[in-house]
């Protein structure tokens, strides 16, 4: 089962998120509300996945997306409830696996993005 | 002096030139008549003439009474030119008189008053000395052969008496004498002494008085000395016309001097700094020294260019300072050689042209100020807007997507829990409708924060009445306008009420606000005001500084008052048309 780490500081999406991913067959294995959080946790639990959205209060989700992807081998899948042509090439260039808008979120696009 | 006492001395003048030119034509004594008459009349006309001028252009000053005086005295030596005995009398009685006044204006020279004790004191002796010598004719004979021609005899003679006669005939030469030399001393320390401008105006006074001087002197040693004096009397009248001359050639130098003044606005240009105008001053006045100084409202004394303190000239100084005016109020002073004085249209022709220069510069800076004014208002409008913008996109992105992206999963899970757990796919859809429910009313209150409806559809007064009734403070509206301002007055005056508002709830600190709204002579007149702890400054939030630059926009303007501890009271005057 593909693990995720779920990182956005909106409780209510966390929460959300949460349940749409388990009931579609992933493994949330931990939750972050911030880069710092997010950084410990992905050394920790090392998932397959880290769901990261890029508007956090202390590190902006893209250079932590960049510092996961040196050091660790989790895929980051970034997401954000802007859509993704907001932010031109930086989702390419952060190291991410992908993109995926957080109203798009579900079991298959998050498994396509993976692919 | 009024043009008809003009018109009259001239004639008077005309008509002496006029009798001593008849006499000197009909004298059997006057060798030269032609020579004299050439130059000893013209001498005596321009004395009155340079006298009418100077008393026209600087009425203050006894210059040109005393140029009058040697001009129409001068004119009394003629008598001696008569055949007839009593005017010939007369006219030796009384043809050193000139001498006096001569003396008197040189001395007196620039400003008309004899200013040191030397001055006055060697004047009146000159004038005792013309006097004396009048008042001795009685006590000798005249000469019986004058130039070769049996000379008038005096009409007057009481008592001859040929030692006496040789006393005076000497004691008067050499008194005189006497006091030219202590006259030319005087003159020569004055003129070491002075400053460059008065120097200016002293040198050809100095130096035609001075020739006069010495030519009389020359002329009273010929006459001790010998008995046919070889200098001939005609050099006096050369001498003495020099000296009008000299003073209408400083009025000439006047008036170039008012052509230059006139040209410092055109020689700065239009935006000239300080210190090129006080350069250009200096030489229009042609005083090193001058310095301009400038009137600072509220200290209500004088800075310098570089804005230091300034200790004007006290009584006694070599400088005095001529206040500039425009309109009546002070502009700034000049400080120049106290000599100047004896030139005021060229004072004055400086001081107006500084005058307006200074004027011109002021405007021109406030003309700046206005426009930088404008620029940085403009600037924090459209900054304003731009953070409006922004904040709206936050709050958007922060509360409504946000509750919509949650609304979307939870749809979504819904649709996935539907076949299997149909309980928890209800729960889900209604927690997904409190959430829309939410989502909506976010976007209600952002829209009515980005423009409110109720403003457009029904005006201030509703407008005004929704917005005290969300307020969490308690607002009493005491005044509400019936009809509709203008749109952009109506949205500037809901601006002003619901920031005002919306800062007396955050930092007010009060229990109650009171608005009122009024259509007061095609203004309209929106006062907010509360009982809180004071302290407001537009000057340190971009709040009150965003609606003093909304209303000015308009042309309208803000007041705050914000005493600590006694409240704050907003008024706008925005006007209507």
């Amino acid at each position: 089962m593909t693990t995720v780490l779920i990182v956005d500081d909106h409780a209510g999406f966390r929460l959300t998120a949460r349940k749409l991913l388990e009931a579609e067959g992933f493994d949330v294995v931990g939750e972050a509300v911030d880069g710092r959080s997010a950084l410990e946790a992905a050394g920790r639990l090392e998932p397959d996945v880290v769901l990261l959205d890029i508007y956090l209060p202390d590190i902006d989700g893209f250079e932590i997306a960049w510092r996961l992807t040196a050091s660790n081998h989790s895929a980051v899948i970034l997401t954000s409830s802007r859509d993704g042509s907001d932010f031109g090439s930086l989702v390419g260039k952060s190291g991410a696996r992908g993109f995926l808008p957080k109203a798009e979120l579900s079991g298959a696009s998050l498994t396509a993005l993976l692919e | 002096m009024r043009t008809r006492t003009v018109v009259a001395l001239w004639t008077l003048a005309l008509a002496a030139a006029g009798g001593a030119i008849s006499l000197v034509l009909t004298s059997e004594h006057e060798p030269h008549k032609l020579a004299t008459i050439a130059i000893a009349a013209p001498a005596g006309l321009a004395f009155v003439a340079a006298g009418l001028i100077a008393r026209v252009q600087r009425p203050g000053n006894r210059t040109g009474t005393l140029l009058m005086l040697v001009g129409f005295s001068w004119f009394l030596g003629a008598l001696a030119e008569s055949n007839n005995s009593l005017v010939f009398t007369v006219g030796s009685a009384t043809n050193i008189v000139f001498l006096g006044f001569v003396v008197h204006l040189l001395l007196a020279f620039p400003s008309g008053r004899l200013e040191s004790r030397a001055e006055q004191v060697v004047a009146a002796s000159m004038y005792v000395l013309v006097a004396l010598n009048a008042a001795s004719v009685p006590f000798f004979r005249f000469e019986t052969v004058c130039n070769g021609a049996p000379c008038p005899k005096n009409a007057v003679l009481i008592w001859s008496n040929e030692p006496v006669r040789n006393v005076i005939d000497v004691a008067v030469p050499v008194a005189a004498l006497g006091l030219i030399a202590f006259a030319i001393v005087l003159l020569i320390r004055r003129w070491l002494r002075a400053t460059p401008p008065l120097r200016r105006a002293l040198t050809p006074v100095l130096a035609t008085g001075s020739g006069l001087i010495l030519v009389l002197a020359a002329l009273a040693l010929a006459d001790i000395l010998s008995e046919d004096p070889r200098v001939p009397g005609s050099l006096v009248d050369v001498a003495l016309l020099a000296i009008p001359l000299s003073f209408l050639f400083g009025l000439l130098r006047t008036r170039l001097a008012r052509a230059a003044a006139s040209g410092i606005a055109v020689e700065i240009g239009d935006e000239p700094a300080m210190n090129e105008l006080e350069h250009a001053v200096r030489r229009a006045l042609r005083d090193p020294s001058a310095r301009l100084v400038l009137w600072q409202e509220g200290s209500d004394g004088y800075v310098d260019l570089d804005g230091g303190s300034v200790d004007l000239p006290g009584a006694g100084s070599q400088q005095t300072v001529t206040a500039i005016e425009h309109l009546g109020r002070p502009v700034a002073a000049l400080i120049h050689d106290s000599a100047l004085l004896e030139d005021p249209p060229v004072l004055s022709a400086v001081s107006s042209a500084a005058g307006l220069t200074l004027e011109n510069v002021r405007l021109q800076a406030k003309l700046h100020e206005r426009l930088e004014e404008l620029r940085a208002s403009r600037a924090r409008i459209v900054e304003a807007g731009d953070d409006e913008r922004r904040r709206l996109e936050r709050n958007l992105h922060d509360g409504a997507q946000q509750r919509l992206v949650s609304l979307s999963l939870a749809l979504r899970l819904a649709q996935v829990k539907l076949g299997a757990d149909p309980r928890a796919a209800s729960e889900l859809l209604s927690a997904a409708s409190v959430e829309l429910t939410l989502a909506l009313e976010e976007l209600r209150e952002l829209a009515r924060g980005i423009h409110p409806a109720v403003l457009t559809d029904r005006g201030l007064g509703p407008a005004l009445e929704s917005l005290a009734d969300r307020t969490t403070i308690s607002v009493e509206l005491e005044a509400l306008p019936v009809g509709r301002f203008p749109r952009r007055v109506e949205v500037a005056a809901f601006y002003v009420v619901s920031e005002s508002l919306a800062n007396v709830a955050k930092y007010a600190e009060a229990s109650a606000a009171k608005v009122s709204v009024t259509n007061r002579n095609g203004h309209a007149i929106v006062e907010v005001s509360d009982d809180g702890i004071g302290g407001a400054d537009a000057s340190l939030g971009s709040g009150l500084r965003g609606l003093v630059d909304r209303v000015e926009a308009l042309d309208g303007r803000l007041e705050i008052e914000s005493e600590l501890g006694r409240g704050t009271r907003i008024k706008a005057v925005i006007p209507c048309e």
